[in-house]
């Protein structure tokens, strides 16, 4: 019974043996660089030793997971992290929505693709050269934005080293960079719905809003609901290497996030234990709330992940 | 069948081939030390510079260099180490050196006077070694070996001061007045109060290094300096609160720039080239290249040297002054342990060959008929460095050449001397003859319980520290709440950080 299994197991294998074929490159990539590396997490619970290596540092346990939680900055960074997240998903990802929705209704071809390509440019920007833009266009005393106040009778102010004004600065400077780019997948799952039903609401006398509420949306929920999920995942981290190139002392109250201190800790300190305990913290957290997040989709609606 | 295995044959031996002449070539390869450094843009540290090349031809040596952006070398550094793939030698600070000190070769048998005669002839001396050498005596690396010590300095427009009339001010009070002068009394004329008395260029890990030096004239470093033997944290320290007031009170009126941990280098040139900047602090060569900016501009601009301040106890000096080895800045060499024997002959024998005369030469002034000429025993740069036919400025046309590099261990008074103005000169001898140069402290060695505990609570008091102070100076936090902050940096373990401290501090003296 058990070999009959087996060898049928295997004879599907055999039968579509060059599909795969072409699925090993991106098993073996998988191995290689997502789940081997995944073995130096052991560090977060030795105190590791460059020189003495992996297997010859001690082991700590969770001395370094103390540490963290022991420090004055642990909520803090959580605040920090979790609030820009939010921004994030509260301004950003709907606008990206809202953004593939209007290019749709967009009915010059030509126009179209415009928009698109403007919208989708930033995304390829350098991260050190938007936030040396930022930083110029905020200046208090070049900057056009200043300029801009000034010019209408306002105070000129210094942005980059307010505390208060720092997630505004990041979340308005990350819709431009990424909204059109964040569009397309929404565009692509758009362009899927069957015509015909955009057929049947105008013979039942929809107009353009009724066809966005009634079909569009519904048609592209199961792709929001699936990117939202994944989006969630990575609620603890942010892109860590903009948010530290418009980092500095005055606004580090709430520009400091997880990814930034383990940066600064891990990397830059040379405390690889701890960056690691950190770091992996952070993916537990971020891990568990795609479980949580898919199980809660699961329940209440017909799509989940897995 | 055949046919296949013998055209495979064919293959492998095609393939092969190559490897045979590597295996006869190799016999007669010099070694071959690579070395990691800091590459900078205004100081390249690159393969193919022509000091590397001679060094090469002189010693018999291969040497392969990997170039390090300054711009994120502490990230590099920490990818270094982590990647394990070490090169012979590693250039870089000396506490971060040292916080991997079983990495690098001891030096203390290695260093004699028979084997290495030059690097002998500094480091047999006690001061110098003891720099060097982490916290159980062991020497670790070899340091650059500095020609002048004043490092930083004050420098200001002595046109403005004509202009408006005013007496050079003497005290940090005769500054502030100064600064107020300047700012109302419109010296570029431009009618706008747009002028900034004190501008510098961000610099240091937290951005305010160059602001921050005026409390050393109330007789407190920002961090950790020794009084009378004790150490002791200047970020808590009562003096500090008054030097914060006089700080403070400067920035909210305008007189310090209010962008000042934001304005990188060239924002700083731009503000100086539209006439807005009085005074600045930098490293002295920035006297002349804030000097060259106006080169092209007819003006009777007058960029002169100034001395600090006095703070209230009469106090007038800086601490960013370059120590007889210079060990916190990159330069600092250490040898790889695990490199082979070979390797580590050919790394000492090149480290050696800098420190002499004749390396000195070579890595200070180039070769001479091309780079310089000897003009009544004085060394002079030749045209091809001082009016550089590509136009570079003289510094920039020496480094391209790599005299002047990350191996050019061993300065020179005399390069020092020859490169900069006579402005340069004479206000760097005040600096040094007249007492304006305070102590800094030592970089000290950790043990590896010490290193435990200011990694647990030292960074958080620094991190904390850090953004308190330039909340303190840009009137963000009032400095009623100075006491406060003293508490809680005090409830954060500085007792047990400045106890690990004076330990090691009481190490390094002994």
């Amino acid at each position: 019974m058990h070999t009959s299994r087996g060898s049928r197991l295997w004879r599907r294998i055999w039968a579509a043996r060059y599909l795969y074929l072409m699925f090993l490159p991106v098993l073996i990539y998988y191995i290689v660089f997502r789940y081997g590396p995944m073995l130096g997490l052991s560090i977060a619970f030795k105190k590791y030793d460059l020189i003495k290596g992996f297997t010859g540092s001690k082991w700590v346990g969770f001395k370094y997971f103390q540490q963290f939680f022991n420090s004055i900055y642990v909520w803090r960074l959580l605040r920090n992290t979790l609030l820009i997240n939010l921004y994030d998903l509260i301004f950003n990802f709907p606008a990206a929505i809202m953004l593939a929705l209007l290019i749709n209704e967009v009915q010059n071809r030509r126009f179209k693709k415009t928009v698109q390509t403007i919208t989708y440019m930033p995304y390829f920007i350098s991260s050190v050269v938007l936030a040396s833009m930022v930083v110029q266009f905020l200046s208090p005393s070049s900057g056009i934005i200043n300029n801009l106040i000034a010019s209408m009778g306002g105070e000129r102010q210094y942005f980059m080293v307010q505390p208060e004004s720092f997630r505004t600065i990041f979340t308005i400077m990350n819709l431009w960079k990424s909204i059109g780019w964040n569009s397309i997948i929404f565009l692509a799952a758009i362009s899927g719905i069957n015509g015909e039903l955009y057929e049947a609401c105008r013979v039942d006398g929809g107009g353009y809003l009724r066809q966005m509420w009634h079909i569009t949306l519904p048609g592209i929920a199961s792709t929001i609901v699936v990117l939202l999920i994944m989006r969630l995942g990575h609620v603890m981290d942010v892109g860590y290497e903009t948010i530290l190139l418009l980092q500095n002392n005055a606004n580090q109250e709430t520009s400091d996030v997880i990814g930034t201190y383990v940066y600064r800790r891990g990397l830059k300190g040379g405390e690889y234990s701890y960056g690691t305990a950190v770091g992996m913290f952070q993916s537990v957290v971020g891990f568990s709330l795609v479980i949580l997040a898919n199980w809660l989709s699961r329940r209440y609606s017909d799509t989940s992940l897995w | 069948m055949k046919h296949f295995s013998r055209l495979l044959a064919l293959l492998l031996a095609v393939c092969l081939l190559p490897l045979t002449f590597v295996a006869a070539a190799s016999a007669e390869e010099p070694v071959t030390i690579t070395i990691w450094g800091s590459d900078r843009e205004n100081m390249p540290f690159r393969n193919g510079l022509w000091t590397i090349d001679k060094l090469q031809e002189k010693l018999g040596i291969k040497i392969e260099i990997i170039s390090a952006p300054t711009e994120n070398l502490a990230e590099k550094f920490g990818l270094l180490i982590a990647g394990g793939d070490f090169p012979t030698i590693v250039q870089y600070k000396a506490k971060d050196l040292l916080l991997y000190k079983d990495a690098w070769t001891p030096l203390n048998d290695l260093i004699n006077e028979t084997d290495t005669p030059n690097l002998w002839k500094v480091y047999s001396d006690d001061e110098i070694r003891r720099k060097v050498s982490d916290a159980d005596g062991i020497m670790r690396f070899i340091g650059q070996r500095t020609a002048i010590t004043a490092g930083k300095l004050y420098f200001w427009r002595q046109d403005w001061l004509d202009k408006l009339g005013l007496e050079a001010p003497k005290t940090t009070e005769d500054l502030y007045n100064v600064f107020k002068a300047i700012k109302e009394g419109d010296p570029n004329g431009n009618g706008e109060a747009d002028e900034i008395p004190f501008a510098v260029r961000k610099n240091g890990s937290n951005n305010r290094g160059n602001v921050i030096p005026f409390i050393n004239n109330w007789g407190i470093a920002e961090t950790f300096f020794a009084e009378d033997g004790q150490v002791k944290f200047g970020a808590t320290d009562p003096r500090m609160k008054d030097a914060l007031e006089w700080l403070a009170r400067c920035y909210a009126e305008g007189l310090i720039d209010q962008e000042y941990l934001t304005r990188d280098k060239t924002s700083w040139y731009s503000a100086w080239t539209n006439n807005q900047v009085f005074m600045s602090y930098d490293w002295s060569a920035y006297i002349d290249n804030v000097a060259n900016l106006f080169k092209d501009v007819e003006t009777d601009i007058n960029i002169v040297g100034a001395v600090p301040p006095e703070g209230p106890t009469g106090i007038s000096e800086t601490r960013d002054q370059l120590q007889p080895i210079t060990v916190d800045e990159d330069w600092n060499a250490g040898i790889y342990v695990g490199a082979t024997d070979e390797q580590k002959k050919a790394a000492l024998k090149l480290l050696d060959y800098v420190y002499s005369d004749e390396g000195m030469i070579l890595m200070n002034f180039g070769e001479e008929g091309t780079h310089f000429n000897i003009v009544d025993g004085d060394y002079k740069y030749s045209d091809l460095i001082m009016n550089n036919p590509d136009g570079l400025s003289p510094q920039d046309a020496l480094r391209s050449f790599g005299i002047q590099s990350m191996l050019t261990l061993l300065q020179d008074a005399r390069y020092e001397r020859a490169f900069v103005s006579d402005e340069v000169n004479r206000i760097r001898d005040i600096y040094e003859q007249e007492g304006h140069i305070g102590d800094a402290f030592p970089t000290l060695a950790f043990t590896e319980d010490e290193q435990d505990i200011i990694n647990e609570k030292y960074t958080e008091i620094e991190t904390y520290m850090n953004e308190t102070i330039d909340k303190f100076i840009m009137g963000v936090e009032p400095l009623d709440k100075f006491d406060d902050y003293v508490a809680q940096v005090e409830s954060m373990g500085l007792a047990d950080v400045l106890a690990v401290y004076q330990a090691a501090y009481d190490r390094y003296m002994k």
